[in-house]
């Protein structure tokens, strides 16, 4: 964005938040569906000094984090194996493109079943979420590596592990995070949806919570807090695309 | 004539695992001299390319054996074969000086080293000035260019060509075609060029290899006896016409087969 745009878009954020404020000061806007700006932030000021708070945003992120470090290697793996190895693929692909459009959501029960209403579960839930995506972003990522750098490297006597490291990494590497990224999309929404269907702690738990008492200003204020962490990991990994993604044609 | 530094002989090639497939190449004998520069046409689908790949050690022929420089030809020889394909086919993450660079770079040679390398080959193909390009800001023909310096950057004997320009448009070729004459009487590599285009063979190449329809076989061996340097207005005269007169026929035969 140029500096006149960011500067129209600030602008429009800044105006509508004012506008919300006086709506429901004017007695517009009821305040105990929709609180004032003013009332949300002074609750974010609250929950940031409470230490049951910040152990729920631990333990999410946790779970999160530990979703990701499972769910992304190992969709890799399997979405490499499945391109690289063409009866296998031919094998599976069907099926994970069927699984890939079912809703997630509905086999929350059985993993609540399986594990019962713990981390474990929330991560086993995470995981299962993100790794569809993965693995389809690791096949279409090994499926974007041109097979004529591959000859052009053999011809200049490139080994196999050279190959992997000058032609398959750097071809791969945009297009992997940005799976990366749309995993962890998934993978926030993933634990999320447990910690509110069901849990002890988490920053879901609670939301569940204030929503259930009709703590209206808690509730908003944990949604700043989710939202705010989200978009932060997700411009992260897309500034880290663009960095490795320089060379790829723009436009 | 001086000795043969890339030899055929006895060449065939099925494709296939078993060796029951298609076959490309049937019984193929060819010597070429060092510092020869030798054309191969011949009608699409006729194994010129897998000819190539042959001396490029990329695949095995299924009978007879390839020699370079005295030694048999069982896998790839980067530093004595260099190879410059349709497609520039540049690593587009890689500026232009470290495309160049990149065959050293698998040799394991020190990047200081092997950027000095590249940086001659790219003033030797007139390219200083963008050794920090990337590939998408070149043109095609810039890009052919840098393909051409990594084709050298080994100082191989041997200059393997794959219908180089092929992909670029008619004017760029002929300058190109130029460019290739000027680098190989600079460096006077043994090169191997294979094209559809009968004028490029015979504008550039001192002897002209004719393959048949598949399975491809040598049904031609024709000698370009035009004086070096080579110029545009060599390409109306008689002698020039001649020799392109004589591959046309065994082409046309061949379709009319």
């Amino acid at each position: 964005m140029r500096r006149h745009e960011r500067l129209i878009v600030a602008a429009v954020v800044l105006g509508a938040v004012l506008l919300w404020e006086g709506l429901v000061r004017g007695g517009r806007l009821d305040a105990s569906l929709a609180p004032a700006p003013s009332a949300i932030v002074s609750a974010l000021l609250r929950l940031a000094g409470r230490p049951e708070v910040l152990t729920s945003l631990w333990v999410t992120g946790w779970e999160v984090l530990a979703a990701f470090l499972i769910a992304a290697p190992a969709g890799l793996f399997i979405g490499f194996v499945l391109a690289e190895v063409p009866a296998l693929g031919a094998l599976f692909r069907p099926l994970l493109n069927f699984l890939f459009g079912v809703p997630k959501s509905i086999f929350l029960p059985v993993f609540i079943l399986v594990f019962g209403v713990s981390i474990p579960q929330k991560i086993a839930f995470g995981v299962f979420t993100t790794l569809f995506v993965v693995i389809m972003g690791g096949i279409a990522a090994v499926e974007s590596v041109p097979r004529e750098l591959i000859t052009v490297s053999r011809a200049y006597g490139a080994t196999r592990l050279q190959i992997i490291r000058e032609i398959y990494l750097p071809a791969m590497a945009p297009i992997l995070l940005e799976s990366a990224r749309l995993g962890m999309i998934f993978n926030i929404t993933a634990v999320l949806l447990c910690e509110i269907y069901g849990a002890r702690d988490g920053i879901g738990y609670r939301i569940a919570a204030w929503g259930e008492n009709l703590q209206m200003p808690q509730l908003y204020a944990a949604l700043v807090i989710v939202a705010a962490a989200a978009v932060a990991v997700n411009e992260a990994l897309r500034a880290a695309e663009a960095r490795l993604g320089f060379w790829r044609h723009r436009g | 004539m001086t000795r043969a530094l890339v030899s055929l002989r006895g060449v065939s090639h099925r494709f296939g695992t078993d060796g029951a497939g298609l076959v490309a190449l049937a019984d193929v004998d060819l010597e070429v001299p060092d510092g020869q520069f030798v054309a191969v046409v011949g009608p699409s689908g006729c194994g010129k390319s897998t000819l190539l790949s042959l001396v490029a050690g990329l695949r095995q022929p299924s009978d007879g054996g390839v020699w370079c420089d005295g030694e048999r030809i069982t896998a790839p020889m980067p530093r004595k074969v260099g190879m410059v394909f349709q497609e520039a086919n540049l690593l587009p993450w890689l500026s232009a000086i470290d495309n160049v660079a990149f065959p050293l770079k698998l040799r394991g040679i020190p990047k200081a080293e092997r950027r000095a390398g590249a940086a001659r080959m790219l003033t030797l193909t007139g390219l200083s000035g963008f050794e920090d390009k990337l590939p998408h800001q070149l043109s095609g023909g810039m890009k052919q260019r840098v393909a051409i310096a990594r084709g050298l950057v080994q100082d191989p004997a041997v200059l393997l060509m794959d219908e180089p320009f092929a992909s670029l448009d008619e004017q760029t070729r002929m300058l190109l075609g130029d460019e290739l004459l000027r680098i190989w009487a600079e460096t006077r590599k043994t090169v191997i060029f294979v094209t559809h285009s009968l004028n490029e063979a015979v504008y550039l190449a001192d002897r002209v290899i004719v393959l048949s329809p598949r399975p491809g076989r040598v049904v031609d061996d024709v000698t370009v006896a035009l004086p070096r340097p080579r110029s545009f207005a060599m390409t109306s005269t008689e002698r020039f016409g001649v020799v392109k007169d004589r591959i046309w026929q065994h082409i046309r035969n061949a379709a009319h087969a």
